[in-house]
């Protein structure tokens, strides 16, 4: 069902009488979240390498203008290109111009959040240029015409009955919805997709300064496909993606599958560093690295900037009371659950209440493999908005507040509250405190008076 | 370069002043990488990469090249063999020519620089392979890695690239734990989407 309500609540709303959403994502989640237990497990030292994954995160953002020169130069120096993109029309138009240069009809995408940020298959689209994405989830998705709804799996919220109908589209006739058949159909299709690209657009988990690569998991092998095959390959990486060591994204490696699905490792590490050399029969004869900024730079310096330290793992998602029960979709943006809730009114204005979207109960910041203090993020978010706003609310509050400071104040403000309770009615207090439940009656004065006179 | 210029300095100027510090949760300084230690039983790595292994689905022989490749052969009734040019020398086969040849092979027989034994990983070098498809696009493939080139984990590759990589990272290095797979449709994992469905190692003395 798609989610195309205007608010986070109405989309909310929308998603939690969706049995079928509730289900999958109680399922989806429950397993990731068990499932880390378990993989992390193996690493005897887990919160050091969280603790100290936090630091080294922060270490690098600090020096980010030297590790993204380095990873830069030394991508050039093996004849790669590197494109600084201040934001999203400007990357749209690098990636469109490279795919003009080559005559490219067809494009083959592995998983790239930043790119579905910047809607860089809409902009191809747009100039008569096919891309597939090749991701089964992405895939599956981008044949339903709908956004991801988790990190992982983009499309949990389908069953196998809805995901047999998506890919019969584009079948000869109808498909059956075992799995392993619509895998097997998947894996037909896209392989020749693979094979006739003119070219391969992929994200990057984590780009390497030390030596100008840029790193890149997955479990499919589409990721490898797409970086191996097409002539011209062209890495999309938010600029804060990136690491100076080795030494670093071995404890990368080590928490990020063991944070998003209880993997030890995940089946495929591409780690590229520029193009094909000579003596080797495949890979591209041009590699393009599109750094992306569109707002990062807004973050930096602020009291948000830790949120720039995610590796999109998608732990905090799996462990959200909220998420588990609204699901992706519900976030309106590319990156939901807590991340979502933090990064969206920070990069995306127009979506300014995510940061409600939330208990507080700290659970995500438990769950993150780089301990990032998420709901201090969101407290955050929440003062901000309300330092900003103004009118009646800010009225009722310092009133309230005020009124509440003296104690003679606190006093003849409680015993009118006792007795206003009496006479004013119930359909009078804003309606979403009274959904699901009774409003409890106040008092006519206050404990201590009543106790000072029984 | 201009938009370089521009892009770098924006971000000079916003970290000029530095973000604020979190104080109920303030960060604690790491001086060094500290090394992950794993809960493993890594005292013999042959038989520690072999069980990581089989975790990951993949199967392992013990052999020399022609013996692993002839059972290989056996279990698989491949008929049309890529290989790459460091897959062992006295298999006799000759090094494949492209994707499109690696596409239409039903094995690919390749060597593998280095082992993992802490996740059952091969560690694939596209300079020494001289391309990147034969491990990847037929559905079986078969790696020969002899078993003097076992480490015990990643730390060992990643924290000693002097010594591991002498002439520096290749245009791709590639870890591959066991066959592709994908658990996107309700969860339920399956093998061989997109990446070969079958891995088998050759741990070669």
């Amino acid at each position: 069902m798609k989610n195309t309500a205007s608010t986070l609540r109405e989309r909310s709303a929308v998603a939690v009488v969706d049995e079928q959403l509730q289900g999958a994502l109680e399922n989806a989640t429950d397993r990731f979240a068990n499932q880390k237990a378990v993989g992390t497990a193996a690493v005897a030292n887990w919160e050091e390498l969280r603790t100290a994954a936090r630091s080294l995160r922060a270490q690098v953002l600090a020096r980010l203008p030297e590790v993204l020169e380095e990873l830069a130069d030394k991508i050039e120096a093996r004849g790669g290109h590197v494109h600084w993109a201040a934001d999203a029309d400007d990357a749209r138009n690098y990636v469109l111009e490279v795919a003009k240069r080559h005559d490219a009809k067809l494009v083959v995408k592995s998983k790239s959040m930043a790119s579905e940020e910047i809607h860089l298959n809409d902009a191809l689209a747009a100039s008569g240029i096919e891309a597939v994405e090749t991701d089964l989830g992405e895939w599956i998705i981008q044949l339903a015409k709908e956004t991801p709804s988790h990190i992982i799996l983009p499309a949990i919220h389908k069953n196998r009955r809805q995901i047999a109908e998506v890919l019969s589209q584009v079948a000869d006739g109808d498909l059956s919805d075992v799995p392993a058949e619509l895998c097997a159909f998947a894996r037909e299709q896209l392989r020749s997709k693979f094979m006739q690209a003119d070219m391969g657009i992929s994200g990057v988990n984590f780009g390497v300064a030390e030596t100008g690569s840029i790193a890149i998991v997955t479990n499919e092998g589409n990721g490898r496909l797409v970086t191996s095959v097409p002539p011209v390959h062209v890495a999309v990486m938010g600029m804060e993606r990136v690491l100076q060591t080795w030494e670093q994204f071995d404890l990368m490696l080590a928490l990020l599958p063991r944070a998003a699905t209880g993997q030890q490792i995940t089946t495929y590490v591409n780690m590229v560093s520029g193009p094909r050399r000579a003596g080797e029969v495949d890979g591209p004869d041009e590699f393009h690295l599109v750094i992306l900024d569109n707002g990062r730079s807004d973050i930096l310096g602020t009291e948000f900037q830790e949120i720039l330290h995610c590796i999109r793992c998608g732990a905090c998602l799996n462990v959200c009371p909220v998420y588990r029960q609204i699901g992706g979709h519900a976030y309106g943006w590319v990156y939901s659950g807590p991340v979502g809730a933090v990064l969206t009114p920070l990069l995306h204005a127009a979506e300014n209440e995510l940061q409600n979207a939330s208990t507080l109960c700290g659970a995500c910041w438990q769950a993150c493999p780089v301990g990032i203090p998420l709901q201090d993020l969101l407290l955050g978010l929440r003062r901000r908005k309300a330092e900003s706003t103004g009118g009646v609310e800010k009225l009722g509050w310092q009133a309230w507040s005020t009124a509440w400071s003296k104690p003679a104040l606190y006093d003849a403000t409680t015993r009118l509250g006792g007795v206003s309770a009496k006479i004013v009615p119930e359909s009078w207090t804003p309606v979403e405190w009274r959904e699901g439940r009774t409003i409890p009656r106040p008092e006519a004065g206050s404990f201590r008076r009543w106790f000072e006179h029984e | 370069m201009s938009d370089r210029t521009a892009f770098l300095d924006r971000l000079r100027e916003r970290l000029a002043v530095p973000a604020p510090e979190n104080l109920p949760h303030p960060l604690v300084h790491a001086e060094a990488v500290p090394p992950v230690e794993y809960a493993l039983d890594l005292t013999d790595l042959a038989d520690a990469f072999e069980r990581a292994v089989s975790a990951t689905g993949a199967h392992v022989l013990r052999g020399t090249a022609p013996e692993v490749l002839q059972s290989v052969l056996a279990a698989t009734g491949a008929q049309r063999v890529v290989a790459s040019k460091d897959a062992p020398a006295e298999l006799g086969l000759p090094a494949y020519s492209g994707p499109v040849e690696a596409e239409q092979a039903d094995l690919g027989v390749t060597g593998a620089l280095y082992g993992i034994a802490a996740t059952g990983t091969l560690v694939l070098h596209a300079g020494l392979a001289g391309g990147r498809t034969a491990s990847l696009l037929p559905p079986v493939h078969l790696a020969l890695l002899p078993v003097d080139r076992l480490l015990r984990d990643s730390g060992e590759l990643f924290r000693k690239m002097g010594e591991r990589l002498p002439d520096g990272l290749p245009s791709q290095l590639v870890f591959v734990s066991g066959p592709s797979r994908s658990a996107d449709i309700e969860l339920e994992v399956t093998v061989g989407v997109h990446g070969p469905r079958e891995l088998w190692i050759g741990l070669v003395s």
